[in-house]
Formats: structure tokens, C-alpha cells, sequence
């Protein structure tokens, strides 16, 4: 990285935008602002926000490279290119920590897995994004039915007894379950532990088709879900890397880093 | 109406089969020694589901009684020593050990010497006692890449394969049949063991004379492969000796089947699909089998004579479409109790072709082809539909006088689920109330038993306007 | 004239314009549904094959209430178009027993549309001499058929003939594909695919002129604009050239197919001696390489790997559709295989209606960057 330039990532989601500022020092801005309808708009403001935080940046024209990434990246026309979430997430992990081997990110929208070669180099992906099961809005779908707030709810199935199943393979239809068990006075948080147990396993079909190898970690805004961390370690009986960085943020840091590479 | 009771002797009988499972059961421990025994449990956990039957003869027997419960507690026995004789050929005769699909006959293995072995037995006998016991295979071959639409019962057989599961065979022989599902799995299982297989084509065209030849043709190849590939001789006296024994066997079942057309119906159930899935597939021309069909045919005439009905208060009679629900296989018991439905006949038991010609080796395999192809799931996946699928159906219904159609539907069979608009049209034409069940075949976490159990009591009770007889 | 527009508009309709104007002259339209349906015995003599689509089909809930929505969506959307009378103009259909769905879609299409004309070909799933024998017969009756059905010269001389210019017009779309595979290729995939969808849907007679011209433009035509990567597509059945289209936004460049609707192995000479019936039964039986095929696991595999070898693909990328059960349980298999030969691959899931277009984006890139592209 060259002295006194500045490389830019922003991540576009369908919930979140997110954006890293790297320098020569390393991260020097970034931020996390709720999307906007129009993806470019949710760029523009996510960047102009990360931006303001380094002194010496003219906001986004000061940026030597920009990449886009997350499912709005094609609608960003000020972004010098546009790398998949995959590579992104990818890169951003290994540079936090370069013994990841598998990454689970789990957003707003979507799940992916993602297989690492000791490169860094992406060696095989999975994604689940036709479904919202297992995602940010399904979590905040089952938050509101339980009259918390996501964070709140993350933690309520850490003092569960047991776990209550939650069969449904539908969120619409596991939120009518989840209803109906509280109806009839189950325990909160075992229910509660019943539905990290449902993305608990979703993660692990999509983890075993690309292989899961030490060290796994979590990205995406469901990395802080205190229940769901829990879970995954006893489902796949592996503890959880944490990242150096906000996990919500890895997309965004891996496509400044790739910027950075940029000649 | 009053609660069916069992009487002394009904209790009696129950625990006098409970005693010989547990005598056949022993008497393999036994043989095994302590130490094989330990082993092979580690080997094919399976066997310890197995180890449970006697608790499906308990769900079997309940609220049943008098010559019915004793013909059911008799077939479930004598599938326990069909399944005892079956792990003695893997244990004993490993060295003549073939890994066969479920739709090739078994009669030309045997008359080879050969101890067949059919790994989607497990797959059939293994949920009916534990219910999610295929839940781990299942889970194990969608990891490996397999997705989870595929027939359960190949997709347990392939996670089985996987999960090293089965014993090694000699060779693996395979068909185009039942399905697409069933035959894709054959390409990994042969994977899976890495031995060498073969595979026979089996026309689409089920009736023709040219079809005949054919697939003779193509049984006498697979003959000829198995005498190069294994140790396996085909003696033709010993064939001709099965068959002959089978048609035996049809004769029985045949009187069995003119009996249940009576109403009340004198035999019902396990005691009807029960017996033919296991002694029709998997152990045809055996003493024993023509031994328990006679004793079946016995029973059943005693009741007609006697004017007793096998259900008990029978108000329904029902033809069950599909392989049976089979993680929830006491459904029956259940329908019986609580609303009078006699389950009469279903899919994978009747046929239209059940003789055997034995007067030559080439009339003798193309009957067996015949029986094949005109038999359960090779004839009712494939069509032509309006040749086999609804004219069976109806042809059931009318000649064993039924009140309606129940097709356990089964998400993964898409033979069945494609037919589903037109059989609605069809049965609501004819006036034959139809229950479709959804649910899948093995694996309970897609629709519980309460699941099965409500579709089933709305069906009863808003369609069929039953009252509960509980 | 804007070819690839013209081209374009000739796959919005089952009846195209060249469809229709082949009716008005008294040509006979049957459609076919596989590959192992001879085409070549459709055009015979006044007949012409059209293989079966559902072009824009935007649902299928009249379908899916007769053969259920877990079954294959291209056999859904072709019983939907039929039941919305898209089919009528054809005067008989030929299908093979290949597939579960298939077979069944044959069923309600005889419950619910009765043509005049329909059979099923009783397709084997070896390739052994018995199985050539016995496909050499149901050829026979099929010919036979036709000639008493629509009164057409199925004779040895008309079925060479029919074998002839079949050649003819294949070696024409053979060597535009070429075009594809070069180092410097002039001819997208998606362009490809659209000459021999619409080859394959309309009376190949009257695309000869205009695919001649093609063949002879492109040897003077510009090199494309660079790409990132060569792939290699393979599946069975895909007649949307949007799809390709998709995959090259993205910077891959479908250099070579193995589809059952594209160029391999679809439009490989067929032997012109010979018994003509024979000779098909033997051709498309052997030829098409799809999973139905019991024994063939190993030669299908090989035949990727060297397909991909050929055109110098950086990749291979397996699409099948959604509910596919032969395609679905081979292709892990596929999917190690190919990767033991050294070629990365992206395994990806469709329906037969084009949807889930960023998806397919974000798939595409995030497999053409992992491979260092």
C-alpha cells in the first residue's frame, strides 16, 4: 500500500451498507447504515460516512480505487469495479485472521459458505439466497413475535433447558409454529434455542457441501447473535474464530484490501 | 360402541410370537458368539433398530384379536426369520454375497447359488420399527451432494452405501427399475462398493410378446455375467423348483384375495400387504412361505366360515395406493379403531400377472420378467397410465368392493405426484372419495404421525362423515 | 436486417414465422420432446420437427395442479402451453420414454389433449447390440406409423435423403460453432445458441440461406472484446439463450456445450449407409450421452473432460434443472470427476423459466474470480 492513498470498499446488502476505509495504516474508517431503496444511494451514503471519519480524505473522489460488492454492486456506477461478496468475504476473513479455512456468512438475505484454499483463494462456495430462512429477517421476524429486540432475543436461548424443535422448513410456516409454541407456554428460551437449532442445521448443509475445515468463523450480521454462535459451536462441535473487525463489516474490508491490490 | 377388547387368548398368542421373534433373535446372538456378535453391532448399527421388532408387534396386535391378530403377529414373525435367514447369508455366505435392486428377480440368485441381498430392505424395514431411524443416512447422502427431492428410498440406500453401511458383496446388479431415482442410486452405490456391476434394461413397453423376449434376453445376460463375475451357477431344476413353489404360493394368495372380496372382510392389513411384500419379494418358493400362506389361507377361511370380520366393526374398506406410510406403518391399526376402515388390498401387492410357466428355461424367464413388469412399481411408475395406473386402481375398487382410494403421497415419488390432478378428476367422476396423504415415505421430520393423523381425520370426518368409533 | 433481433423474435413464439409460413404450404409440424427422438425420421417428406418449448411461460398453476410442483418445470411449462392451446398448430407429437417426467407428462398430455397423432418411443437404457436391436425396432414402427398416419414416404431412399441434408445442415451449425472455440473467438455463446435453438424449432430448410451467410461473415468478423474466462456448459435440456447470456455479463465466455439442445452432441454427422433405420437407432441411441443411460457414468464423464480439453475451457459449469432426478444424482459424481481431471467446475440448479438473474450473476463471478480469472 502506498503512503497517503486511501482504497475504498463498500458493501451494498438488501438490509445494511456497509464501507471500509484501509490507509497505510491499516482500517482507517468505516461504517454500517440501514440500506436505502436505491442502491446507489445507499453506497453513496454509506462511503460518504466512512469517509468523513479520516482527515486528509476528500470524501469518495479521494479514493485511489473503489470496489462494490453485495447484491446492489452492479447499481454503483462511481465504484472502479465490482467483485462478488464471495472473493470479498473471502479476502476479508483471511486478512483478519490467515488460519480461517471456512467462512459462514449469515445476512440479511442470505446465507454462504465459503471453503478457503491456504491462499486465501476462494476454493469452493455454497450459497442459500432463494430463501429467507435462516437470515437477519428471519431472526427479526421471530425477535418481533417474541416482543424483544434482536439482541435480546440472540441471548434468550443461552439459558434455555432444552431445545424445543422448530420443524417447519419455511420461515412463514415456522413462524406460525413458533406461535402456536408459546401458546401453549412453552418456555421461551428453549423455543428459542429450537430456532437457532433450524439455522444451526442450515448452516451445517451448506458448510458440508463445500467442507467444513478449522478454522471457521462467521461474518455477517448474525455473527453477533449470542445464541445462534453457541449453537453452531455445538452442532459442529468446532469452536468459532472471532474476527478482528465488526463481522457485519468483512465484506466491505475484504473488497478495500483487493482495491489496495489494485496497480 | 364398545372398545374392542382381546381376550386371553388373543394375549396369549401375542406373547407366544414375541417369544419366537426373541427365540429367532437368540438363537442368531447365540450362534454369532460374543464377540462377533460386538462386533457386527459396531459394523451395522442397523441391527440394533432391528433388535426392536417385537415393539412393532405390539403396535401391530393392538385392538386387534381372535384369527386376525394371530395372522398378523404370524407374518411379522415369519419376516423376522426371513430377516434372521438373511443375516445368516451375509454373515455366512459373504463369499456368495450380490447386492441386488429391489425389482430383479430373486428366484434366479437363489436357483444360482447365490445369496442375494437387497439393501432397500432395510430401508422399508428399518422406519416401520424405529420411525426416524434413516434420518442419519438420509442427511448423510444430502451432505455428499445428493438433493433432498430424490426419493427417499434411494436416498437412504445411497447415504447407507456411503456411511459404509452394508456388507461388502461380490457384485452389484442393477435395473432401469422402479424409477429414475431408483436407478440413478445404483451409479453411486456401485461407486460406493467398488465392485463390479451390471445393470439390466427393462422395456417400457410391459405387454408385448417383443418386450418378453427382451427382457428375457436381458435376464439371460445378467445369468451369463453373474456365472463370469461370481461364483454363482444357475442350476435350471432348482429354478423351476421355486417357481413352481411360487406359483404355489399365488394359488394361496389368490384364495386369500377371492375371501377378502366378502364384506365383512375375514383378513385385512399387514396380514394381506405385509405377507406379500416379504414372501412374494424377497423369499418366493420357500417351504416356509407357502407354509405361512397356507396357514393365512386357514385362518381366513375359519373367519369366513365363522362370519367374524377382521376389523371389528369394519364400515369402511379401503385401497391403499403407494408403498405403505411406511415411518408411521400402524396408521392402519389406528383407522381401524378409531373409524372401521379395513385396509382390503393396496399397490405393491396386487398384480396381474402372478404364474410362472415353468416348462422351458425360456418361458420360465420371461414369466419372471412378466411378473416384473407387470407387477407393483415397475407397472405402476412407468405407464402408459391409463394401461396400468387407473385401470388398476379402479378395477380394485370395483372387484374388491371398496368405498374409497387412500394414496399414502409420498413427496419424493413423482411418478404418483405427477398423476394426482388426474386422479382427483378421475375419482371424483367415478364417485370414489379419495384421501391423498402428504407425507414422506421415510423420513417423519417432513409430516409427523400427528401430521398423517389429522389429514386422515379430516378426510373421515368432513368427507366421509365417519364418527369416530372411540 | 438485424439477424440476432430476427433471430431473437423467431424464438418469442412456438410459431414463428418461418413455422407458419411452412403450415401455409402444406408442411406437416410434429413436435418431439428429446433427444432420442430421431428428429431426422421428422423430416421426412413433408413433415418438420419442431422441438418443444414454452417460450415467456410466466407460470404454471394449471400445470402444477395436474402434475404437482415438484416435478421437472420444463415438462410443467410444456403441459401449461398445451393447455393454453400453444400447441395446437402441431399435427402429432414423438416422445421418448427417457425420464419419470417425461413419461408422465405423456399421460396427462394424452388425458388432458389427444392429439391426432402421438407416440412413445420405448427408449432402452444400454447401448449394448440388444438394446440397438431392439431400438432399431421401435424406429420401424415409428415409421410405420407416420406412413399410415400422414401418408408420408418413409422409405430407405426418403430416410437417406432426410439423413443428407440433416448432415448437410449440421455441418453448416458445426462449423459457425467453431467460430467459438478459436483463441480469439468471434461468435458469443449466446449467440450460438440462438441460431441452433431456433434451428431446432423451426423448418431447418429455410434457415439455410441465412446460416450460410453467417458461416461465410465470420471469417472476416472482428474478434469479441476480451472476456475472462473460457467455459465449458454442459446439461441437458436449455433452450434460452438468456441464460448463456447471463453468464457471459459476467465475463465468461461459453466457448463449447454439451447440452441436449446444442451443438454436442446434437449435430454430429450421422452415417449416410447403410440401413437409414438402423443407422439412427444406432446414432441417437449412442450418441446422446445423457444420465438415463445406466452404464455410461465413465464415458459421460470422459466426454466433458475432453470436450473441455478441446476448447481450452478455464472451466466447467454443470447447470441442471430443478427436480431432475438422473441429472441430480449423477452430478456429484460428475463434480469430482471433472475436478480430479484438474478442471474447477460450478455446479448450479434452474428452473426451466429464466429467473433469479442476479443469482446466476453473483454465481458466475464469484466461480470465474475463484478460478483466478
Amino acid at each position: 500500500m502506498n503512503n497517503g492513498r486511501y482504497y475504498g470498499g463498500c458493501d451494498v446488502g438488501s438490509t445494511t451498507g456497509k464501507a471500509v476505509i484501509l490507509g497505510s495504516e491499516g482500517i482507517v474508517g468505516s461504517s454500517l447504515i440501514p440500506s436505502e431503496i436505491d442502491p446507489e444511494i445507499t453506497a453513496r451514503h454509506a462511503l460518504e460516512k466512512a469517509c468523513a471519519s479520516v482527515p486528509g480524505l476528500e470524501g469518495i473522489q479521494g479514493l485511489s480505487y473503489l470496489i462494490g460488492t453485495g447484491y446492489g454492486r452492479n447499481e454503483v456506477p462511481f465504484a472502479s469495479e465490482n467483485i462478488s461478496e464471495i472473493s470479498c468475504h473471502a479476502m476479508g476473513a483471511f486478512w483478519c485472521d490467515p488460519s480461517i479455512k471456512t467462512i459462514v456468512d449469515i445476512g440479511g438475505q442470505d446465507m454462504k459458505a465459503i471453503a478457503l484454499a491456504d491462499d486465501g483463494s476462494v476454493r469452493e462456495f455454497a450459497m442459500n439466497d432463494k430463501c429467507a430462512a435462516g437470515t437477519g429477517r428471519f431472526f427479526e421476524a421471530m425477535s418481533r413475535i417474541f416482543r424483544m429486540d434482536l439482541d435480546e432475543f440472540s441471548k434468550l436461548s443461552l439459558s434455555a433447558r432444552k431445545t424445543i424443535p422448530v420443524t417447519a422448513q419455511c420461515s412463514v410456516f415456522a413462524e406460525t409454529e413458533v406461535i402456536s409454541l408459546l401458546a401453549k407456554r412453552n418456555p421461551p428460551a428453549d423455543i428459542a434455542a429450537g430456532i437457532q437449532n433450524a439455522v444451526g442445521k442450515r448452516c451445517f448443509t451448506l458448510l458440508k457441501r463445500v467442507g467444513l475445515k478449522p478454522h471457521l468463523t462467521v461474518t455477517g450480521g448474525c455473527a453477533k447473535n449470542q445464541g445462534l454462535l453457541m449453537e453452531l459451536r455445538r452442532l459442529f462441535q468446532i469452536d468459532i474464530a472471532p474476527m478482528t473487525v465488526d463481522p457485519q463489516l468483512i465484506g466491505a474490508l475484504g473488497a478495500a484490501i483487493l482495491a489496495s491490490r489494485k496497480k | 360402541m364398545e372398545k374392542i377388547k382381546p381376550g386371553l387368548s388373543d394375549y396369549l398368542e401375542f406373547n407366544k410370537y414375541r417369544a419366537i421373534n426373541l427365540m429367532h433373535i437368540g438363537r442368531m446372538a447365540a450362534k454369532r458368539g460374543p464377540f462377533d456378535l460386538h462386533r457386527d453391532l459396531k459394523r451395522y448399527p442397523w441391527l440394533l433398530d432391528l433388535l426392536k421388532v417385537n415393539s412393532l408387534l405390539q403396535r401391530l396386535v393392538k385392538g386387534r384379536s381372535g384369527n386376525y391378530r394371530t395372522a398378523v403377529a404370524m407374518v411379522l414373525g415369519g419376516v423376522v426369520d426371513g430377516v434372521i435367514e438373511l443375516l445368516e447369508g451375509i454373515f455366512y455366505r459373504s463369499d456368495h454375497l450380490i447386492l441386488h435392486e429391489d425389482l430383479l428377480p430373486p428366484e434366479i440368485f437363489r436357483a444360482m447359488g447365490l445369496q442375494p441381498w437387497v439393501p432397500e430392505l432395510l430401508g422399508i424395514l428399518l422406519p416401520m420399527i424405529v420411525p426416524d431411524s434413516m434420518q442419519k443416512y438420509l442427511d448423510a447422502a444430502e451432505n455428499e451432494g445428493i438433493p433432498p427431492d430424490i426419493c427417499s428410498l434411494p436416498r437412504a440406500t445411497i447415504g447407507m452405501a456411503m456411511k459404509n453401511a452394508f456388507p461388502p458383496p461380490l457384485a452389484v446388479v442393477s435395473s432401469n427399475l422402479p424409477c429414475d431415482g431408483g436407478m440413478s442410486s445404483y451409479t453411486v452405490i456401485a461407486q460406493q462398493t467398488k465392485k463390479p456391476a451390471y445393470w439390466v434394461d427393462v422395456p417400457f413397453d410391459f405387454k408385448s410378446e417383443r418386450a418378453l423376449n427382451y427382457f428375457a434376453g436381458e435376464l439371460k445376460a445378467m445369468i451369463a455375467w453373474l456365472e463370469e463375475h461370481t461364483p454363482g451357477k444357475m442350476d435350471w431344476d432348482r429354478l423351476k423348483e421355486i417357481c413352481d413353489k411360487r406359483n404355489v404360493m399365488a394359488e394361496l394368495e389368490l384364495d386369500i384375495w377371492d375371501m377378502i372380496r366378502q364384506r365383512p372382510a375375514p383378513m385385512a392389513a399387514e396380514a394381506v400387504w405385509m405377507s406379500h411384500l416379504w414372501f412374494f419379494n424377497v423369499n418366493p418358493g420357500y417351504d416356509t412361505s407357502i407354509q405361512l400362506l397356507a396357514d393365512l389361507k386357514s385362518l381366513t377361511e375359519e373367519n369366513l366360515a365363522t362370519g367374524i370380520s377382521a376389523v371389528s366393526h369394519e364400515k369402511y374398506r379401503a385401497l391403499l395406493w403407494n408403498p405403505p406410510t411406511l415411518h408411521y406403518v400402524d396408521l392402519l391399526v389406528l383407522a381401524e379403531r378409531t373409524y372401521g376402515v379395513s385396509l382390503i388390498l393396496d399397490s405393491m401387492s396386487f398384480n396381474r400377472q402372478p404364474f410362472i410357466d415353468t416348462s422351458s428355461t425360456d418361458s420360465m424367464l420371461k414369466s419372471l420378467g412378466s411378473i416384473i413388469m407387470q407387477g407393483p412399481m415397475a407397472r405402476h411408475t412407468r405407464g402408459p397410465a391409463e394401461m396400468n395406473y387407473f385401470p388398476d386402481i379402479f378395477h380394485m375398487v370395483k372387484h374388491f368392493d371398496l368405498n374409497m382410494v387412500w394414496v399414502a403421497g409420498h413427496i419424493g415419488c413423482k411418478n404418483t405426484q405427477a398423476m394426482s390432478g388426474i386422479l382427483q378428476e378421475k375419482c371424483r367422476d367415478a364417485g370414489i372419495p379419495l384421501l391423498v396423504i402428504d407425507y414422506d415415505l421415510m423420513d417423519s421430520r417432513i409430516t409427523p404421525k400427528e401430521g398423517i393423523q389429522e389429514q386422515v381425520g379430516n378426510f373421515m370426518e368432513n368427507i366421509m362423515k365417519a364418527r369416530r368409533l372411540d | 436486417m438485424d439477424i440476432d433481433k430476427w433471430f431473437s423474435e423467431l424464438l418469442d413464439e412456438p410459431v414463428n414465422e418461418l413455422v407458419q409460413k411452412a403450415i401455409d404450404e402444406g408442411q406437416i409440424p410434429i413436435g418431439y420432446f428429446c433427444s432420442y427422438v430421431p428428429d431426422v425420421m421428422l423430416s421426412v417428406d413433408g413433415l418438420f420437427p419442431v422441438r418443444m418449448r414454452a417460450p415467456g411461460i410466466a407460470g404454471t398453476e394449471l400445470a402444477d395442479n395436474y402434475m404437482s410442483s415438484v416435478i421437472c418445470s420444463y415438462t410443467r411449462s410444456l403441459l401449461e402451453f398445451a393447455l393454453d392451446g400453444r400447441y395446437d398448430f402441431l399435427q402429432g407429437w414423438v416422445f421418448a420414454a427417457s425420464c419419470d417426467h417425461l413419461r408422465r407428462l405423456y399421460d396427462n398430455l394424452e388425458y388432458l389433449r389427444q392429439p391426432g397423432f402421438s407416440r412413445i418411443l420405448d427408449v432402452p437404457h444400454k447401448t449394448g447390440d440388444a438394446a440397438i436391436t431392439w431400438y432399431t425396432g421401435e424406429l420401424r414402427l415409428l415409421a410405420q406409423a407416420l406412413a399410415d398416419h400422414f401418408g408420408c414416404d418413409m422409405s430407405a431412399d426418403s430416410l437417406r435423403t432426410a439423413i443428407r441434408e440433416h448432415n448437410r445442415f449440421s455441418a453448416i451449425l458445426s462449423h459457425i460453432g467453431e467460430h467459438r472455440k478459436s483463441d480469439h473467438p468471434v461468435m458469443t455463446g449466446t449467440e450460438y445458441h440462438r441460431l441452433v435453438i431456433t434451428s431446432s424449432s423451426s423448418p431447418k430448410k429455410a434457415l439455410i440461406p441465412i446460416l450460410e451467410k453467417i458461416r461465410d461473415d465470420l471469417q472476416t468478423r472482428a474478434p469479441l472484446p476480451p472476456h475472462r474466462a473460457r467455459l465449458l456448459l454442459v446439461g441437458g435440456h436449455l433452450d434460452d439463450p438468456g441464460y448463456i447470456g447471463i453468464i457471459e455479463s459476467q465475463g465468461g465466455l461459453v466457448v463449447g456445450d454439451r447440452l441436449c439442445t446444442g451443438s454436442y452432441p446434437g449435430l454430429m454427422p450421422i452415417p449416410e449407409t447403410g440401413d437409414p433405420i438402423a443407422v439412427l437407432a444406432k446414432h441417437y441411441l449412442t450418441r446422446t450421452s445423457c444420465p438415463r443411460m445406466m452404464e455410461a457414468f465413465r464415458e459421460r464423464a470422459e466426454d466433458i473432460v475432453s470436450l473441455a480439453r478441446e476448447c481450452r475451457a478455464d472451466g466447467v459449469v454443470i447447470q441442471m434443472m430443478k427436480f431432475c432426478d438422473t441429472w441430480a444424482v449423477e452430478v456429484a459424481s460428475f463434480v469430482s470427476y471433472i475436478r480430479e481431471a484438474g478442471l474447477p467446475v460450478l455446479h448450479l440448479e434452474r428452473d426451466y423459466r429464466l429467473g433469479g438473474e442476479g443469482q446466476l450473476r453473483t454465481r458466475i463471478q464469484a466461480f470465474i474470480e475463484s478460478i483466478g480469472k
